[in-house]
């Protein structure tokens, strides 16, 4: 009967439509499908592996389908002449429980007699008559040249169409829908517009009168242009870039920092101070290392740059390395993505990007291009990479000079601690506890698992004699020592033994301390560095009340192992004291030794300032990615070659190929920054729009994609694209063109029209009002009170972020970025948690807000300043006082009932108290937070 | 929104306004909270068994093989060798293979209990008296081999991504059930291992996330809320600075005609007033009795701090919060249930608070509360039945663990699942922390696979693409 089959199989293969299944059927291997095989797929495996569900690919329904099989393949493997192997079919591997990697189903295992039936049933062929549906899961790939086609995002930027202007254009929508703009707001309420918008602060009383004086006399063009200049108005456009960039100097699992992320901060201010040109900026934050300057100060500044790359939040301790890298190349590939072009790239990790055109494979060609950078050097908890930057100024002086330091006083260390003698000298068997330099465990005090024989046949000991395990039961023993910290920090760990020719050369020690687990073998036949017993571990942190353990095992011993004590001792301190050295000469080395330490210590923490940029490493050796199958880094599919995607190139445009000695990098944002990309400028443009008016001309800033909204205004969202490109990318000049236009300029206040046909404003009959940013709230509150600092604050110096006490008052820019610790003005007002990159702020209205906004000491003592103040200008009438604090804190004078209201209030005790409150109040109102 | 009426504070139209104006936000925002209510009515769609959850995160990974995870054969075998497979060892090495290891026997004694004869040890007998009140959930499984992600897998579905949290989700689906108070609080989080993110609402609305009650070093008669009172000012001039903000919003509200901004924001404003009051008689427990602090362990020493926060878990229960979450934990990088060494230690953390989580369960039945309240005792993980190198602790076990639910519409005196015969992997009627949420969702009468948001353009789900509800212990 196979050979039947055989036959058959043969001669279908000669015809080219291998494998079908036989056209005559064994009656018995028919009935064998129908009574045992198909009641257990149906059973078992449809409900998730059907035409409909199929999933990781795989449909069960019919032959067809477990022959094409899923994402790891065919299902059932057969020979040629028909006969299945068993051994090579996933479906026998993932319902046997075989393989960890592939277990089906899911909720358990199968009984065996099912899985024997499916054995036999795929030895036999695999017979199965039922055949695929006409139905067929559809391809998303298949819809792709249509959406590259269509989607308007895709598109190349119309031309410019003449006399086109931001007004025209925007005035053209409204006359189609019967509206017309509204009047230009008054000239105070432009100015603390321009002000907030430009820098991001509130103007003083003075700049408000004499800002407002200039507008009235029709020289808001030069207003503007001042601002633009001032240094405020980098520090302000830097904040917006950072929400896009999502920066942050730590990251969330343990509160680990990213190391002088700062540095990509103050970048990114000198890039909008000097108006740096769009296209270089973002050519600077993706491939700015991989390009040489032509300074040390240039180069300096490209190298930061990339740190972009480095910012993302991720898990150091997954302990599946490989995972970690991916998902550190999928944060990559999401944030440029969605900072830059608008696309939700990740979304292709797994499978094609149901929405937008973009296959897995285009995917991991992006994919390829990052991998061949590393961000982390792994260990239980990987250590974000701090490549060295090259020095300028007076720094190439320092650091030479401190490294060269450092390496003389290291080997006189060195020196030293070789001359250093057992400080107890010969005399003395037994080492008092109380002779320890910190916490000891004794052998004594040990938790024992086996057999452990006491000795003082060799000396010096601590305390009364050593453990051995007799080089009996290797694995089957093992001590475990538990120290308990009264104060946390860094300890040098010691264990004492005595050394001797037949101990074990690899006695099995592993230590948990604060970040990890440490493991290692010491060689007992060794002699240890000081007094003959103590070696030396390694320094480790530990933390107060945490649990912390070492223990000493005898697992694949090849000799004795050997427990005396274990010693944590204060990092860099002599583990045993010197009032136990019998000789001068000894306590002067160990007096010496002390001193020279704690200059290294001094040394190494100078050196520690070097200038460094977390970053990308390139590899040494380049290489393309292949599929992770359903995203998982162990099962991996074909190789797809570096490369760049289809979407964002017209038909035709340009697509720099990747040269087999490059990662690609480079040319990922060069086609990035090309003008010839239909996404750049259009994202970027919109963002600047978005920053001023309140919302975008596509309102879902980070999403281009077909699942984002379409431009309300898509022949303005274009003029600007392209004057943007046509101005060399110069963002302050797009800048400059919206806030002159009319359509900026315009009131907050809707006409009643406005509001029936337009309630959310998308044709721009009247400007939006706007909630200050939490960042801007807080400077305005600071600003207020007189207490603004424009220094930026020395970096903390914390080993993590959490509790962070954020106590001064810099400009909310300089507050320490921390992901687990922000200031709690910035949690209650929407400060964004930098998880990814954020378009557009929230603006929730929660209680939390009132709370804090009534009881935070902040905004208490913030009034109190501003009250106290108010209150010692006694000298001027009341009104006029009045007047003061209103425009000092809301841009406008008091109205008439706002006056009289505030005058009530004061009456004739007229002190600090009362001028406290009232200022607390005007800080609570919507009217302080809100931009008309 | 739906705004439920709690029973014994039914919202006004005002407040429902209110919170719809508060959730929503405003503007540009209207169109997508519009989309969040259909997908949110869409969801409710199931039989409403359960109004609230109240978790009692047991941090660091209890061993499910000492407590309620019988294994005799563990027992016999205590110091056999064999081979395992190690998640810790498989994860490093990103290749499935066998290590040798060391079982070792629980440390306490089980017996059966209760009408239903559920197994449980004497490192809990206060929890094992209530044992016929719970579901056994002994095959859970779950993802993250340490702390930090399996954490968050537990409380947001997801190991890394910033997500949601579960009572953020529940508060988008139902809405508080007081509008004076938030309807997700978690008492004493714990800042590590995620912290603030386990309790938080991701891209959901602000208002969903949590609010933390007594978090980091603050004791919980301290100040459990931030900012609920100013600690510089007298409560007299406090309310002359309130009438001081009513007075200067009626003024600029006059100016303006029509304007759900400003209403939105000084609504707020009063609601931040209420909830100051409000909550402030929510956590004042001196009119309990005697007799019931004593149930919570409130009268002894080891007993006093966790019973005070299952008692207050009771009064938010009581007032219409929906999802509140009792914390035993901390914020190192090894919390207190971690025991990689001594075991034994396990006894010191079930003396804390096996008794203030049984009172709290035998509290709500007596009050007749237990029938729609849904109470859920675990850890991120459970522990190896094999012993760690020291031969005195346990490593993780994410591949199979135990946890406790009661009340709310289940089986009670039922076990649910298998282990192993050493209680390493679940193998029989396998439960993943997906399948877990989406029958607490089912339990609250909300459909996880319709309770999505969209956000950066796609629809969200707590159980991603997963989960699926165990019907067999819902009854």
């Amino acid at each position: 009967m196979i050979r039947r089959h055989a036959l058959a199989a043969i001669v279908l293969l000669a015809a080219g439509l291998l494998p079908l299944q036989p056209a005559c059927a064994d009656p018995e291997q028919a009935a064998f499908f129908e009574s045992r095989i198909r009641p257990l797929l149906v059973k078992h495996c449809l409900d998730c592996h059907s035409a409909a569900e199929a999933e990781g690919g795989l449909s069960l329904e019919s032959r067809a389908g477990w022959q094409r099989g899923g994402d790891t393949g065919p299902a059932i493997a057969l020979d040629l002449d028909g006969r299945g192997r068993v051994a090579d079919s996933l479906l026998y591997k993932a319902v046997s429980y075989a393989d960890r990697r592939i277990q089906m189903p899911p909720d358990g295992r199968i009984s065996q007699r099912e899985i024997d039936d499916l054995k036999r049933w795929i030895e036999a062929g695999a017979f199965d008559p039922r055949e695929e549906s006409a139905t067929a899961a559809e391809d998303p790939a298949s819809r792709y040249d249509e959406l590259l086609a269509s989607h308007w995002a895709y598109q190349p930027l119309a031309p410019p169409a003449s006399g086109g202007s931001i007004d025209g254009l925007i005035e053209r929508r409204l006359r189609e829908r019967g509206l017309s703009f509204a009047a230009e707001a008054a000239p105070e309420t432009l100015v603390r517009r321009l002000w907030f918008d430009l820098t991001g602060l509130p103007p003083t009383p003075e700049e408000l009168t004499s800002g407002a004086r200039l507008v009235a006399d029709g020289g808001y063009e030069q207003l503007v242009d001042r601002l633009l200049a001032s240094p405020r108005h980098a520090e302000h456009f830097a904040r917006h870039w950072l929400d896009v960039a999502r920066y942050a100097e730590s990251v969330t699992l343990r509160g680990f920092l990213i190391p002088q992320a700062w540095r990509y901060r103050d970048y990114v201010v000198e890039a909008f101070a000097s108006d740096m040109p769009f296209d270089r900026f973002v050519r600077e934050q993706i491939a700015g290392d991989l390009v040489p300057g032509d300074t040390p100060a240039a180069e300096r500044r490209l190298k930061i740059a990339s740190s972009f790359l480095a910012l993302g939040n991720h898990n150091r301790e997954e302990q599946d390395k490989k995972l970690l890298d991916l998902d550190v190349v999928d944060e990559q590939l999401n944030t440029i993505g969605q900072a830059f072009l608008g696309q939700t790239i990740g979304c292709a990790r797994c499978h094609d990007h149901k929405f937008d055109p973009l296959s897995t494979r285009e995917y991991y060609a992006l994919a390829g291009i990052l991998g061949n950078g590393s961000l982390h050097n792994h260990s239980l908890v990987s250590e974000p990479r701090l490549i060295p930057l090259p020095l300028v100024g007076a720094e190439v002086a320092t650091y030479t000079k401190l490294e060269a330091e450092l390496a003389a006083i290291t080997a006189e260390v060195d020196a030293l601690s070789r001359r250093t003698k057992h400080p107890t000298g010969k005399a003395a068997s037994s080492i008092p506890l109380a002779a320890v330099n910190g916490v000891v465990v004794d052998d004594a005090a040990a938790a024992r698992v086996g057999e452990w024989r006491a000795s003082v046949h060799s000396s010096p000991y601590i305390g009364d004699g050593y453990l051995h395990d007799g080089a009996e039961q290797p694995g089957g023993k093992t001590l475990t020592f538990t120290p308990t910290f009264a104060k946390a920090g860094r300890y040098d760990v010691y264990l004492a033994y005595q050394p001797a020719a037949g101990r074990a050369s690899n006695a099995a020690v592993s230590l948990l301390h604060a970040d990890g687990e440490f493991e290692v073998r010491v060689d007992q036949r060794g002699k240890p560095a000081v007094a003959g017993i103590l070696h030396l571990l390694g320094t480790f942190r530990f933390e107060e009340g945490d649990q912390h353990y070492l223990i000493l095992s005898n697992e694949g011993a090849d000799g004795h192992v050997i427990a005396d004590a274990v010693l944590f001792v204060e990092a860099g301190t002599p583990p045993l004291r010197p009032e136990d050295a019998d000789d001068e000469e000894g306590k002067a080395v160990a007096k010496q030794l002390e001193e020279r330490k704690q200059a290294q210590k001094r040394t190494q923490a100078e050196f520690a300032g070097r200038p460094r940029y977390p970053g990308l490493e390139e590899k040494k050796s380049l290489q393309d990615f292949a599929v992770h199958v359903r995203g998982n880094p162990h099962v991996t599919g074909s190789v797809v070659p570096r490369g760049l995607p289809r979407l964002g190139t017209p038909p035709g445009g340009p697509r720099p190929a990747i040269p087999a000695t490059e990662s690609g990098r480079r040319q990922l944002a060069d086609w990035i920054a090309s003008p010839a990309n239909t996404l750049t400028a259009r994202v970027m443009a919109n963002r600047v729009w978005l920053w001023l008016c309140g919302a975008g001309l596509v309102r879902t800033p980070d999403n281009f994609g077909t699942t984002g909204e379409p431009p309300t205004h898509p022949e303005l969202l274009d003029h600007l694209a392209g004057r943007f490109i046509a101005e060399g990318w110069s963002v302050r000049r797009l800048v400059r063109e919206i806030v002159l236009s009319r359509t900026y300029r315009q009131s907050s206040r809707p006409s009643a029209e406005a509001r029936r046909i337009d309630p959310e404003n998308r044709l721009w009959s009247h400007a939006l009002r706007k909630r200050l940013a939490a960042e801007q709230l807080r400077d305005a509150v600071l600003a207020a009170s007189g207490r603004l600092s424009f220094e930026r604050p020395p970096q903390p110096t914390v080993a993590n972020d959490f509790g962070y006490v954020h106590e001064s008052p810099c400009r909310s820019l300089y507050v320490p970025a921390f992901r687990n610790s922000p200031p709690d003005l910035f949690t209650v007002f929407d400060a964004p948690d930098a998880g990814s990159p954020l378009g557009q702020r929230n603006t929730s209205v929660i209680p939390t807000q009132g709370l804090f906004l009534l009881n935070s000491v902040f905004i208490t003592r913030e009034a109190e300043q501003i009250g106290t103040q108010a209150a010692a200008t006694a000298e001027q009438g009341l009104a006029d006082r009045i007047v003061a604090l209103y425009r000092r804190l809301l841009g406008r004078s008091p109205r008439p009932d706002e006056l009289e209201f505030a005058r009530r209030h004061l009456g004739p005790q007229d002190d600090a108290r009362s001028w406290t409150l009232l200022a607390h109040a005007l800080l609570a109102t919507p009217d302080f937070r809100y931009l008309d | 929104m739906q705004p439920t009426a709690s029973p014994s504070l039914p919202a006004t139209p005002s407040r429902r306004q209110m919170l719809q104006a508060t959730a929503c936000g405003f503007g540009g925002m209207a169109a997508s909270c519009l989309l969040a209510e259909q997908s949110r009515a869409a969801a409710v769609a199931a039989q409403v068994r359960a109004r609230r959850v109240i978790f009692l995160f047991m941090q660091g990974g209890p061993s499910h093989v000492d407590s309620f995870d019988h294994k005799p054969l563990l027992v016999r075998d205590d110091g056999r060798t064999l081979q395992v497979e190690d998640d810790r060892t498989i994860a490093q090495k990103g290749v499935v293979q066998k290590t040798e290891r060391r079982l070792m026997a629980p440390r306490w004694t089980f017996h059966q209990h209760g009408a239903a004869g559920l197994w449980g040890s004497d490192l809990f007998p206060e929890l094992c008296g209530v044992l016929d009140d719970c579901v056994v959930m002994r095959s859970l499984r779950t993802e993250g081999i340490a702390h930090g992600p399996a954490t968050l897998f537990l409380h947001t579905g997801s190991t890394i991504q910033v997500r949601p949290s579960m009572g953020s989700w529940l508060s988008y689906g139902l809405g508080s059930g007081n509008a004076n108070l938030p309807a997700f609080v978690s008492i004493s989080p714990s800042s590590g291992n995620g912290g603030a993110r386990n309790y938080g609402s991701g891209f959901l609305p602000a208002i969903h996330q949590g609010t933390p009650l007594a978090a980091g070093k603050a004791a919980l008669d301290a100040e459990p809320v931030k900012h609920l009172h100013n600690p510089l000012r007298s409560a007299a001039e406090q309310e002359r600075l309130l009438e001081l903000i009513r007075g200067a919003e009626r003024l600029q509200r006059s100016v303006r005609a029509d304007d759900a901004i400003l209403d939105g924001e000084i609504a707020s404003l009063e609601l931040a007033w209420r909830m100051q009051g409000e909550l402030g008689g929510v956590l004042d427990d001196a009119g309990e009795t005697e007799e019931t602090r004593r149930l919570y362990g409130i009268d002894r020493k080891e007993t006093a701090n966790f019973g005070r926060k299952c008692l207050m878990a009771r009064r938010l229960a009581e007032s219409g919060v929906r999802f509140i979450q009792v914390n035993y934990g901390d914020n190192t990088a090894n919390p207190a249930w971690d025991q990689h060494s001594n075991i034994e230690k396990h006894a010191q953390h079930a003396l804390a608070t096996d008794r203030p989580c049984a009172g709290l369960i035998r509290d709500l039945k007596r009050r007749g509360l237990l029938d729609d309240t849904l109470v859920w005792w675990g850890g991120e993980f459970g522990r190896t039945p094999y012993a760690e190198n020291n031969g005195t602790g346990r490593d993780h076990n994410p591949g199979g663990f135990t946890c406790l639910l009661a009340g709310g519409g289940l089986r009670a005196g039922l076990a649910y699942g298998a282990t192993d015969e050493l209680g390493h992997r679940a193998v029989e009627k396998v439960v993943h922390m997906h399948d877990l949420h989406a029958t607490i969702l089912h339990l609250m009468g909300l459909d996880h696979e319709r309770l999505t948001y969209r956000f950066a353009g796609r629809d969200f789900r707590l159980t991603d693409v997963h989960g699926r509800v165990i019907g067999d212990i819902v009854a």
